[in-house]
């Protein structure tokens, strides 16, 4: 593929028509500073070969130069073989699509279709072509700053690098020998396996299965083969038996007739036995019979004659018993005199007490009365000792305030003279108080008035107050009939201990006479009628109450004792009262039986009968006894065990003979069946069916598993050969070894997207390479891949956008002799900023410049050669590169 | 009175063959009922008095019916008397191919008079009316640790008779082999004073000393035997006389081994040769058996050479059978290159190659067929 001419207007940053012109094979770097469009040229190539015409929304937008709705055109003239094309596409209103070439044209959707036709690429549904819509050029045209990015192949690519591949492989095969070989291997394999899941077909499945079929019937026959052998041992074993147990059976046969007439001769003497047995027990009912009549009469004798010793024993006892009897009771009622007595000497023990208590009493109650009326005679109450008492302790008060206002005098006269004051006499050394003024008149001196100090009401009122409790209490005293109010406490005090003593003595008579003098005598009378008449004789002291009670009570425990001992004993004699009485009736009875019985049969002949049974009975145990000595000389239990043991041997013997002789006939019949069979044949047959089918087996699945081995093999190395690797490494190679001496690349088969790089010193992954290193060997792929495409006739040429801004100087160098390598064969148009670097490639190289007011693209296509906003080549001297197969 | 008696043992009826598969097979088994039928027929031309079978007439106790019909059905070709003992490989147990026999005698006419089953320990069979006296010694079990021969040396005979004795088992020490069992002391025939010691076991045709023979088998029944496929024409003038043995030719079969190393075509031709040789000694190859065992180193030119040759002898013999398991099939460069040379093909044979080679591959047989029907399409198309 070779693109001449790009013209572009009202796209992106290029609103301004602009065309490209002098394009040429190999080799063309376009050169253009930033932000003059040099990525927008490459997005307006990519947009004019796969974007559709009819496109519409953001990708549109995108189309659009800022601000603005016209309508975005493009124009490319290009070749693919020896056909030119012309290319214009129109975008947003208006849009359209025209292709044209010297055969014919094609109009919008119609030259969009034979685009896709000769360029082999899938165009997108919707929106702006990706680079998996882009077919070859995908990969092949390479965006600023997308060199280094691993290859990523779309479909169409993989298609045609697919068909690219099929050719070259079809060319190292030999032709069509390949498919030959692999059709005649297939054929083989489908012998033995289905073609879709692989499976063994019946001719293995089928020997398999018969195989385990001949392995089961041999197992059966050998099986059988060894039933027949344990037949013949147990055949042989019977045989070898038989004689030894014949013998043995008629030996057993005998023994049996012996023990048998033995046995007849221990039943003769048993009959013998039976007889003298039955013989003997009838004289043993005889004798026992007369024995027991006999018994039965000295039983009585015996009965009448110990119920006769019994009767004396007990009248002997009874005796006894009666003579004790009579001595509790004796002591019986001696207890009750002496209870008796003790009684009434207690009671009059206490009717001593009680007179005792009485005349006490009384002299109490006399006493007490003289006391009242001594207390009755004293006037005075508490109520009065406590006006008493009230007004002294006031009086002191008032004389005591009085003393304290009241100036006081003492009148120690030499003589007898005496002192008076306001005419009132006044006792010498007694001191005197004064309340007011005073007139004293001294005897032989004169008068004396004396004024006391103080006020004279306070002093006068105390003093009044002192005279009226004065008064009171000479009133109340004078009531009372005291001279004084210590008198009147004396009195008081007499009185008080009258009344404590009035108060014990009643006490102590309520003690002895809780019911009063009344009851005690009532009590006394009553005492006096139940006292029991005194026996007559001298008169008793009376003892004291405490003694007459000991004796009460020591009286009326032997009562107790007594009237026990006698209770006790007169059980006992009641008791053997009535036995006496009964064993007398008894003896009366038994007598008049025994009576009754030697009226019928006497004594002696009785007895006599009884021996005589006795006598009969002895003789016949005697002949029964040597019977059975007989029979247990014979052991018959022991000679009938024999006889059985032996019969049973006998019966055994016979039975296993019998067994014995049946089974060898039928194992003998079994044999011969089984012999006929021909088992070892049979079974020799069939080991060899068995063994000629495990090797036919072996045979078919080595010859199957050989063509399945043979047959994936080849089919894996033929897929292995298909894929691009090969031929792309082939072509790679070369160009690594350019760039990078010494170094393997490792690219994945499937993918073909870098692994690593193998150099002498590492073993680096893609990822892990420089930039610089990743761009150098992605763009290495693109150009193999090209050269791997275009060798096949693809339509393929190369965009690269700046693809080298990371490289040092050497490996740009390098990476110049692989294009210059590549581009011998194929277009490459870079698009740089770095014009001075690319000089060395010595390439045809175009300079972007911007003209002023330049005319619109349809103009320039009707003006091929017109200048307007262009692009001129921009030729270096001594560097035009001419592609020889340039056309 | 002169006898004559053909002396003969192990025809091992209904032998199956289990080591030859197919037709070849089948035709050893029937053979073996003719050989039967050729024995009488000789019997009969040499106007023998008595066929003296020593052992192992039946290959087991269990042989089919129809191989004894056919057995028996054999005997009618020979008038006179035919004497047979059990061996180790039909004893007289309780039930065996023996009591079937006799079971036949009485209801069918199967059984004639002229043959009789010495299945009796130490009972003598007079024949010839009196002229001579068999003494057998009768197996009634697979293995016998005694000579059950000893009674020969005290058995009375008629006067004048001629003694033969008849035995099946090893002679100790006269034999190259360990067997031990039913052993047969080899001065019996002197110490019994027997005039002829037939014996049966060895399937090899044997002179133990001028008394004493073994017949073999008529008919050859395996690789590796000495001297089979004979039969005992032996004559005895009078009692005391020594006898006149006679080795005749029975055997249909030859049964041979050959073990060869092949490296090259050469060796191919070479083998070639040796079979064709081996051919005109036996006269026919149709009825030769041949167990070939090679070893050497092929490549898969001379590999496939070696495939077709066996092809080829194996329809000219009776029966091939080759061991060629230590025969190593090695390809070379140059049979490589003649898969291909280069492309996917021979991508395909190095790796089969590859896995052939690889002494651990578990495989590897199968990747050595592989390689060779790689080969044998590449080559033959």
């Amino acid at each position: 593929m070779l693109i001449r001419r790009i013209a572009v207007e009202n796209f992106r940053k290029l609103r301004d028509p602009a065309e490209i012109r002098g394009l040429q094979s190999g080799l063309n770097v376009i050169v253009g500073d930033n932000e003059e469009g040099k990525s927008t040229l490459l997005k307006a190539v990519q947009a004019a070969f796969f974007d559709r015409y009819s496109m519409s929304g953001d990708a549109i937008e995108a189309m659009l130069p800022f601000g603005s709705k016209v309508q975005p055109k493009l124009e490319i003239k290009f070749k693919i073989g020896k056909t030119s094309y012309s290319l214009c596409k129109g975008f947003h209103q208006s849009s359209f699509a025209r292709l044209k070439n010297a055969k014919g044209h094609w109009e919008n959707a119609a030259a969009e279709d034979k685009l896709e036709e000769i360029l082999g690429f899938t165009r997108p549904g919707r929106g702006p072509a990706k680079d998996e819509n882009r077919g070859l050029s995908g990969p092949l045209w390479v965006e600023q700053g997308r060199a280094f990015e691993p290859l990523k192949l779309n479909d169409d690519t993989k298609r045609e690098l697919d068909e690219a591949v099929a050719s070259e492989v079809k060319a190292t095969t030999s032709g069509d020998d390949g498919p030959k070989l692999l059709a005649a291997v297939e054929k083989e394999y489908l012998r033995y396996y289905t073609p879709t899941t692989g499976a063994e077909k019946r001719i293995l499945t089928h020997q398999r299965d018969l195989v385990e079929s001949l392995q089961q019937e041999s197992k059966n026959l050998t099986e059988k083969r060894r039933e027949y052998d344990a037949k013949l041992e147990d055949l042989e074993e019977i045989m070898r038996g038989i004689p030894k147990l014949r013998k043995n059976f008629e030996q057993a046969q005998k023994r049996v007739e012996a023990a048998r007439a033995k046995v007849g001769k221990i039943e003769g003497i048993e009959r013998k036995i039976e007889a003298a047995d039955s013989a003997l027990r009838i004289a043993k009912a005889e004798l026992g019979k007369a024995e027991t009549s006999w018994q039965v009469r000295q039983d009585k004798r015996e009965s009448l004659a110990k119920a006769k010793m019994d009767a004396k024993s007990r009248d002997r006892a009874f005796s006894t018993l009666s003579v004790r009897h009579n001595d509790a009771k004796v002591n019986l009622d001696q207890a009750k005199e002496k209870l008796k007595w003790a009684q009434r000497e207690c009671r009059r023990a206490k009717l001593k007490v009680g007179i005792d208590k009485l005349e006490e009493a009384e002299g109490i109650a006399k006493n007490i009365a003289e006391n009242k009326v001594f207390v009755e005679k004293i006037p005075i109450t508490n109520a009065d000792i406590v006006d008493l008492r009230s007004l002294q302790r006031d009086l002191n008060i008032q004389r005591a305030r009085l003393e304290a206002m009241a100036t006081t005098l003492l009148f120690s006269p030499r003589g007898s003279q005496s002192v008076s004051a306001n005419g009132k006499k006044l006792e010498v050394d007694d001191p005197y108080r004064i309340a007011g003024k005073t007139l004293f008149e001294l005897e032989g001196f004169g008068e004396l008035e004396v004024t006391p100090g103080g006020k004279e009401e306070d002093i006068r009122s105390c003093h009044s107050s002192v005279e009226d409790l004065q008064k009171k209490l000479r009133d109340k005293l004078d009531g009372l009939g005291f001279a004084s109010v210590e008198d009147a406490e004396e009195a008081w005090g007499t009185k008080g201990f009258l009344l404590g003593r009035i108060g014990i003595a009643e006490a102590g008579l309520n003690g002895l006479a809780p019911t009063g003098l009344d009851g005690l005598r009532s009590n006394i009378a009553r005492l006096r009628e139940d006292l029991p008449p005194m026996a007559t004789g001298p008169a008793m002291p009376v003892l004291s109450v405490k003694v007459a009670e000991e004796e009460e009570r020591d009286a009326q425990g032997k009562l107790n004792k007594a009237e026990m001992e006698f209770a006790a004993i007169q059980g006992s004699w009641n008791k053997e009262q009535g036995a006496l009485k009964q064993l007398r009736k008894n003896l009366s009875k038994l007598q008049e039986d025994l009576n009754t019985d030697r009226q019928g049969i006497a004594d002696a002949i009785r007895e006599e009968c009884a021996k005589g049974a006795k006598k009969i009975y002895r003789k016949r145990q005697e002949k029964l006894d040597k019977v059975r000595a007989r029979l247990e000389e014979l052991s018959p239990d022991s000679t009938r065990e024999e006889l059985n043991r032996e019969e049973r041997s006998c019966e055994r013997l016979q039975n296993s003979l019998t067994g014995k002789e049946r089974r060898e006939h039928g194992l003998k019949a079994g044999l011969q069946g089984l012999g006929i069979l021909g088992l070892k044949e049979e079974v020799d047959k069939k080991h060899r069916e068995l063994k000629d089918a495990c090797m036919e087996l072996k045979r078919l699945e080595l010859d199957a598993s050989a063509w399945k081995l043979l047959r994936d093999t080849l089919r894996n190395a033929e897929q292995d050969e298909r894929l691009p690797l090969t031929p792309l490494m082939e072509r790679l190679t070369p160009y690594v070894e350019m760039v990078f001496p010494d170094a393997k690349l490792h690219l994945n088969k499937d993918s073909l997207e870098v692994d690593k790089l193998d150099r002498k010193d590492a073993n680096e992954p893609f990822d892990s390479l420089s930039i610089g290193t990743r761009e150098q060997i992605a763009v290495l792929v693109r150009l193999a891949m090209a050269d791997l495409l275009r060798k096949q006739g693809k339509p393929v040429m190369l965009i690269l956008d700046d693809p080298l801004v990371n490289s040092d100087d050497g490996r740009f160098d390098r990476m110049a002799c692989a294009l210059r390598r590549t581009a011998k064969h194929l277009q490459i148009l870079i698009l740089t900023c770095h014009e001075t670097r690319y000089k060395s490639l010595g390439a045809n190289t175009i300079r972007l410049m911007k003209r002023e007011g330049g005319a619109s693209i349809a103009e320039l296509l009707a003006m091929p050669n017109a200048d307007g906003i262009d692009f001129e080549p921009a030729r270096l001297s001594g560097n035009l590169y001419k592609p020889a197969d340039l056309s | 009175m002169s006898i004559t008696i053909i002396h003969t043992a192990d025809w091992q009826l209904g032998k199956q063959f289990g080591n030859i598969p197919g037709d070849p097979g089948a035709a050893l088994r029937d053979q073996r009922v003719k050989t039967v039928t050729a024995i009488a027929q000789l019997a009969q031309a040499r106007q023998a008095d008595a066929i003296l079978v020593c052992g192992d007439a039946f290959d087991s106790n269990t042989v089919a019916e129809q191989t004894l019909r056919k057995m028996l059905l054999a005997t009618k070709q020979f008038s006179g008397d035919w004497v047979f003992i059990p061996g180790n490989h039909d004893p007289a147990r309780a039930a065996s191919v023996w009591t079937r026999a006799q079971a036949l005698r009485p209801a069918r006419d199967d059984v004639q008079d002229n043959v009789h089953f010495l299945v009796h320990p130490e009972k003598p069979l007079t024949l010839q009316n009196g002229a001579l006296a068999i003494l057998p010694a009768v197996l009634e079990r697979h293995h016998e640790a005694d000579d059950l021969t000893a009674w020969f040396d005290d058995a009375p005979t008629p006067p004048g008779a001629i003694r033969i004795g008849m035995a099946h088992g090893p002679v100790p020490d006269c034999l190259p082999t360990d067997e031990v069992h039913n052993p047969i002391a080899a001065n019996r025939a002197a110490a019994a004073n027997l005039d002829y010691l037939a014996l049966g076991d060895w399937h090899g045709t044997r002179k133990i000393n001028d008394r004493t023979w073994y017949a073999g088998t008529p008919e050859p029944d395996r690789f590796g035997s000495t001297n089979p496929g004979n039969v005992l024409v032996v004559t005895i003038e009078q009692a005391g006389a020594p006898p006149e043995v006679e080795e005749v030719r029975s055997g249909e079969f030859v049964w041979k081994k050959i073990e060869y190393s092949i490296h090259n075509d050469a060796d191919l031709d070479a083998l070639t040769l040796q079979i064709r040789r081996l051919g005109a000694d036996v006269n026919r190859l149709n009825r030769l058996l041949l167990r070939l065992k090679l070893d050497g180193i092929a490549n898969l030119e001379l590999r496939q050479k070696l495939d077709h040759w066996i092809a080829e002898w194996k329809s000219r013999l009776h029966y091939l059978e080759v061991d060629d398991q230590k025969l190593i099939a090695k390809p070379t460069e140059n049979d490589l290159d003649q898969i291909a040379r280069r492309g996917f093909i021979r991508t395909a044979s190095n790796r089969l190659q590859e896995l052939a080679s690889n002494l651990e591959n578990p495989d590897r047989d199968i990747a050595k067929a592989a390689l060779m029907r790689l080969y044998q399409k590449r080559v033959q198309g």
